[in-house]
């Protein structure tokens, strides 16, 4: 058990480390290549900790609400799928223990007993059929969450910073039959 | 497109799962559940047990249990060969619920069997 916990613990820390050297990686690269300002770096950093941040920084509200909105939801959908998850496999294996615990006693000369060989069986089957459940659901969000940090990473590069004067502007387009005032928007 | 490597971390859980696979079948003979189990008393002290199974063959003995439907619970009492016993509880106690089992000659118990006196 306690190998256990220095393998997930040491293994955190090592994605942990990653994350911050691509981070650094990316603003050194970022910094460093041609046309690419220094606004445009800092916002694809802030992209990268919090979908949206960067669309915020360059003045894109409505698309920042709505890359940060995708990532809490994904994020917190992924946090609930995967803690119900880790329940359902503790379930799991507390069924298998019981269920070898007897079959050693049995093997061990013991009588086994089918009714409680059934009950625990019957449990492990619900405790694996829920895990596949969360598990698919734990997936999606997943899913998502990557989609959401990938399309807000490719936004954040190839979007530009917003500009007010061309935010919002008229136009008027006129021909023999009438005249149109023409309000625009870009967001 | 070396900033999508930090995804890998994202990536590396999607295929981190426990392997649930169930164990198999118990490999063994599992006796007959005793049929026709009657439980008859006189005076609530003495209660006589007997019972049929399909196949004798294959049971080696019975197990006799007390079965309590208020807490659930299934007690253990004795231990035959034979599919007739007598039970002396010492002491008057009405509405005892009797259970029986069979355990085959692999050691595996069966389904128990419960009644009451009428």
């Amino acid at each position: 058990m306690r190998t256990d916990f220095r393998h997930t613990h040491g293994r955190g820390l090592r994605i942990a480390r990653n994350v911050i050297l691509q981070l650094v990686v990316v603003a050194l690269v970022g910094s460093m290549m041609p046309g690419m300002a220094l606004a445009k770096t800092s916002a694809v950093i802030r992209s990268l900790l919090l979908p949206g941040t960067g669309q915020a920084h360059e003045g894109h509200y409505t698309k920042a609400a709505v890359f940060s909105g995708a990532a809490i939801i994904s994020g917190a959908g992924l946090f609930v799928s995967q803690v119900q998850y880790n329940r359902a496999v503790d379930d799991f294996n507390s069924a298998q223990d019981q269920y070898n615990t007897q079959l050693a006693d049995w093997q061990n000369g013991g009588v086994l007993s089918s009714t409680l060989l059934n009950t625990d069986y019957a449990a492990m089957q619900n405790a694996s059929d829920e895990a596949d459940t969360r598990l698919k659901w734990r997936n999606f969000f997943l899913g998502t969450l990557v989609a959401t940090y990938t399309l807000n990473l490719i936004d954040v590069l190839v979007s530009k910073p917003h500009d007010p004067e061309t935010a919002m502007r008229y136009t008027v387009e006129a021909n023999p039959k009438r005249v149109l005032l023409i309000r625009s928007f870009r967001f | 497109m070396k900033r999508l490597w930090v995804f890998l971390p994202l990536l590396l859980l999607a295929a981190c799962s426990e392997d649930l696979t169930l164990p198999p079948p118990v490999n063994g003979v599992f006796p007959p559940q005793p049929q026709n189990f009657v439980v008859t008393t006189s005076d609530d002290i003495v209660y006589d047990l007997s019972w049929t199974v399909s196949d004798t063959t294959v049971v080696i003995f019975y197990r006799l249990y007390t079965v309590s439907f208020q807490t659930g619970t299934v007690e253990l009492q004795d231990t035959t060969a034979t599919r007739a016993v007598q039970i002396n509880t010492l002491i008057p106690t009405p509405g005892l619920v009797f259970g029986v089992s069979a355990v085959s000659t692999d050691n595996i118990e069966g389904e128990i069997t419960t009644g009451s006196a009428p």
